[in-house]
């Protein structure tokens, strides 16, 4: 594509424009009832064409890799621009200042070929027989590919780069004459580096040690999130209160509080753009803004919210690099949608302890390894009440299986109490929006826990 | 385009099948009265997927031109050929040769982009009266999809369906309270669907119900007598059996409806349908993604489980009959087994009834989603806002309740079905890919019900 000549184009007639280019290959992997049962190879490219005229932006895209295509697309940006809000400090990135970044573009996730990663999940399969012959994996996927990104606009900004990434989930089904307990586990990297053995068995084991539960009594109790459960509601109780957009509309709880005391002393919440070998780890925001750490709780004290080039512009302070192109509910990137600020990768600092310790001076307590239905949590608000359906009782220095319950709070409420961090922390990434989280488990001291009243 | 699927079969292929899809797009998104963001779009591409030697092989590309097809051609056969199953079949393929060209009354392009734009305005300004709301977004969807479907059987499919939809997210504000409420109106169909389902009434309906949630108190947890209401009824249908249903989890041991066909898992007063044939519903279709026709389904019959829903693999591994349950986001994905417009029959009961022999309970409103896991059974979904019932009178109202439950169990816990079915609440439902879908049902009466509140 000859995006210069677009530019220039665009140069002449007096309007900002930027193209942006997303190109994928991707490899999906499906496993059912315990054996690959599909493999699907997906090529996709391609340009969203944003333009600013008279401080209005406008917006089209298209998939066609055509230089007559990306002029219909400036032609329709600039149509819906004359009716866009107006912003007059609104100008696209210039591209200055984008920090390096080592370059993470795996070649073993390039030269991937269809029997390594057979082999591979053909380990993770065995590994769960060899735990338990009647636990099986029910459902599975595996995905891996190279992602392609190339900005460029009037105001001199030209940056690319290019990702690799891998993931897998996987759900482990154990049938006994008293019921099905179920197993899962996941992993992403930026590298083939994954341990797939190490899958299997943590699966298998969640599955096995969940059977012949108890009942789950209901009241208010310590609670433990595992990393997964964690970053499943933090994703969608807490993280939309940071975006400065909704924040500045006054649909957030976190309105108006920079500079007071939102949660409690001791916890930090930064976004770490700048953080190398995550699946978000790019130099540059999805509009060309420098990547960088922004620390917005810092010791229970909200700091700042996250801005993208627009919202910011709007609000009289400047982008913090968290310009994502994202769909709504969706955890990939897309070239289809405008720039909104959305968290890159996740951090949370404060009272760290070895996880063998937290459940011995918390005993006893809940460990909550899966919520179901994090989703419907009120983002504004930050409440929530989510199924825990794979649920354990620590005491006497042992883990008890119990029946599923419910867990409901308030996610504000939640951290304005004394949390306690374990040290296990994990690279976890979004479910509905591309965020990294480096998600450790959290001990929550006073949960309202629901049970399954048999 | 067939000659062409023709040109690259192989001997050792018994079956290839080409979708070609264009999909465009306008979305036109208001925040508080001015316009933030007007995309149009188009995106288009094709997919080939085939059978060879009991395996299949799937590949997809945007891009367009006969070495690009030959490249995906050739990256579907390759992977047939390098799977170690080989005992999938496809049996009773669409033969079909058809057109289905689904046109509205009213055409999107009847009304300019400046009128569009003037409509959604006036719907704002409707918000106005409500001293306590402070911020309204409000989004315009109008979609077009255009497939081509071909098979080496001889099936030849024309299909286009327009969508249209208009989605609103409301906050409110008073004495440090804050609420939040979405909504949306929508389905197949061009500008009638305005018509259809006023989207000036459900923007009142929230606006209401933001208001009043201002004032709520969180919701009661534990077992107690609920009613769900149109929209939580349809969730509750879609999450706790729609899923169960389809039958790429029964066979992969993820169902825990699996061999119970016949069976009865309910009361006699509980009738469930997966009805894509609706007119101007979100989740109909003419044809699925394999090219079969759309048709209803009746999964459970007066308590007895019927049927599950199926693609042409899954319903010749089971011996069963397809019924067009096949269904894939775009031409870049492969079709998977899903719902269409799921939902409860009628009864006998009216609202007042189910209410008057209640002593204690709670009504619940409004969908914000929910989420299954058809292995273990279990189901969370949430209301957007809820009542005390007391003595058979609706009281106080309540916010942010989340009911749970387990798929086996709960239809025999329905002991009152309501005679008011309204099906609508569009939405989408994600499984790995998002298609857009619907659901409703009458007011229904759970007994024990597992609420999560405060």
């Amino acid at each position: 594509m000859n995006y210069e000549k677009i530019i220039e184009w665009a140069r002449g007639k007096g309007i900002e424009a930027e193209i942006f280019n997303l190109s994928t290959e991707t490899m999906n992997v499906n496993i059912d009832n315990h054996r690959i049962h599909s493999i699907e190879k997906i090529k996709n490219n391609g340009y969203g064409v944003r333009v600013v005229v008279d401080g209005r932006t406008g917006f089209s895209y298209t998939t066609e890799n055509t230089a007559r295509a990306i002029e219909r697309c400036l032609d329709n940006a600039i149509r819906s621009a004359k009716h866009g809000k107006e912003c007059k400090g609104f100008r696209l990135p210039d591209g200055k200042n984008i920090p390096s970044m080592k370059k993470d573009a795996s070649k073993k996730i390039k030269d991937l070929n269809v029997e390594t990663i057979k082999e591979h999940i053909q380990r993770l399969l065995d590994t769960v027989k060899s735990l338990n012959r009647d636990i099986f994996v029910a459902e599975g996927h595996f995905a891996c590919g190279v992602e392609k990104t190339v900005i460029t606009n009037t105001s001199g900004l030209f940056a690319e780069w290019e990702k690799t990434a891998m993931g897998i989930f996987i759900s482990t089904a154990y049938p006994t004459p008293e019921g099905v307990y179920v197993g899962f586990e996941e992993a992403e990297s930026t590298d083939f580096d994954v341990d797939f053995e190490q899958i299997g068995r943590s699966a298998a084991k969640l599955a096995q040690d969940s059977k012949n539960p108890t009942k789950l009594e209901s009241g208010r109790m310590h609670v433990i999130l595992t990393p997964h459960a964690a970053r499943s509601i933090l994703e969608s109780a807490l993280l939309t209160m940071f975006q400065g957009d909704y924040a500045m509309r006054g649909e957030s709880v976190l309105t108006g509080k920079t500079g007071k005391k939102v949660f409690a002393e001791d916890l930090t919440i930064i976004d770490d753009g700048l953080a190398e070998n995550t699946l978000s780890s790019m130099p540059f925001d999805d509009e060309g803004v420098p990547s960088q750490k922004n620390i917005l709780v810092e010791n229970g004290v909200l700091k700042q919210y996250i801005f993208d080039a627009l919202s910011a512009a709007e609000h009289g302070t400047s982008s913090t690099g968290n310009g994502v192109r994202a769909m709504r509910l969706s955890a990939g990137r897309t070239f289809k949608n405008t720039p909104s600020p959305k968290m890159r990768n996740f951090v949370m600092r404060g009272d760290t302890r070895r996880l063998e310790e937290i459940l011995k001076d918390y005993a006893p307590c809940l460990v909550v390894h899966a919520v179901l239905g994090a989703h419907t949590a009120n983002p504004v608000t930050g409440d929530f009440a989510v199924n825990a359906p794979i649920v354990f009782e620590y005491s006497n220095a042992e883990f008890h299986p119990k029946r599923q319950g419910m867990l409901s709070g308030n996610i504000i409420a939640w951290l304005s109490q004394h949390v306690v961090l374990g040290n296990d922390t994990r690279k976890l990434y979004g479910t509905f929006m591309p965020t990294n989280f480096e998600m450790p488990s959290i001990l929550i001291p006073d949960a309202q826990v629901t049970g399954s009243g048999n | 385009m067939e000659n062409l699927l023709k040109l690259h079969m192989k001997p050792d292929v018994e079956y290839a099948e080409l979708r070609v899809a264009r999909i465009s797009n306008l979305v036109i998104e208001m925040k508080n009265g001015e316009v933030t963001k007007c995309v149009q779009g188009t995106d288009s591409g094709l997919s080939i997927r085939l059978l060879s030697d009991g395996a299949l092989g799937f590949s997809s590309t945007s891009k367009f031109g006969k070495n690009e097809f030959a490249r995906c051609f050739e990256n579907a056969y390759k992977i047939a050929k390098n799977m170690d199953i080989h005992d999938i079949k496809l049996e009773d393929v669409s033969i079909e040769s058809s057109t289905a060209i689904w046109s509205g009354r009213k055409k999107h392009a009847d009304l300019s982009l400046e009128e569009k734009i003037r409509y959604i305005g006036e719907l704002y300004a409707l918000t106005k009266q409500y001293n306590e709301i402070k911020s309204v977004t409000l989004s315009y969807m109008e979609s077009t999809i255009e497939n081509e479907y071909y098979n080496t059987h001889g099936a030849k499919l024309l299909t286009r369906v327009p969508r249209t939809a208009v989605r609103m997210q409301i906050v409110a504000h008073s004495e440090g309270a804050i609420s939040n409420i979405t909504g949306s109106v929508g389905g197949t169909g061009e500008l009638e669907i305005l018509d259809i389902y006023p989207p000036a009434e459900e923007l009142k309906n929230k606006c209401a119900s933001a208001v009043r949630l201002l004032h709520a108190q969180r919701a009661p947890s534990g077992l107690c007598t609920v009613v769900a209401d149109n929209a939580l009824t349809g969730v509750f249908a879609h999450e706790a059996v729609g899923h169960a249903c389809e039958a790429d989890a029964v066979i992969a041991g993820a169902s825990c409806l699996a061999g119970k066909i016949g069976e009865k898992i309910g009361n006699d007063i509980v009738t469930i349908v997966d009805d894509p044939t609706l007119p101007h519903q979100n989740g109909s279709f003419p044809y699925d993604d394999e090219g079969t026709k759309a048709r209803r389904k009746v999964l459970i019959d007066h308590g007895y489980l019927r049927e599950f829903i199926h693609s042409v693999e899954t319903a010749t591994k089971l011996k069963m009959s397809k019924n067009g349950g096949a269904r894939a986001e775009s031409y870049a994905v492969p079709p998977l087994v899903r719902m269409s417009n799921t939902y409860i029959e009628g009864g006998d009961y009216t609202f007042e009834e189910m209410l008057k022999e209640i002593k204690f309970g709670v009504y619940a409103k409004g969908s914000r989603g929910g989420q299954v896991d058809t292995t273990k059974g279990t189901f969370q979904f949430s209301a957007e806002e809820g009542f005390l019932i007391e003595n058979g009178v609706l009281t106080k109202p309540l916010r942010d309740l989340s009911l749970a439950g387990d798929i086996l169990g709960v239809f025999h816990q329905i002991d009152a079905v309501g005679n008011d079915v309204k099906v609508g609440h569009p939405g989408n439902c994600g499984k790995g890919q998002w298609v857009p879908v619907s659901d409703g049902g009458p007011h229904i009466r759970i007994q024990n019900a597992r609420v999560g509140g405060g």
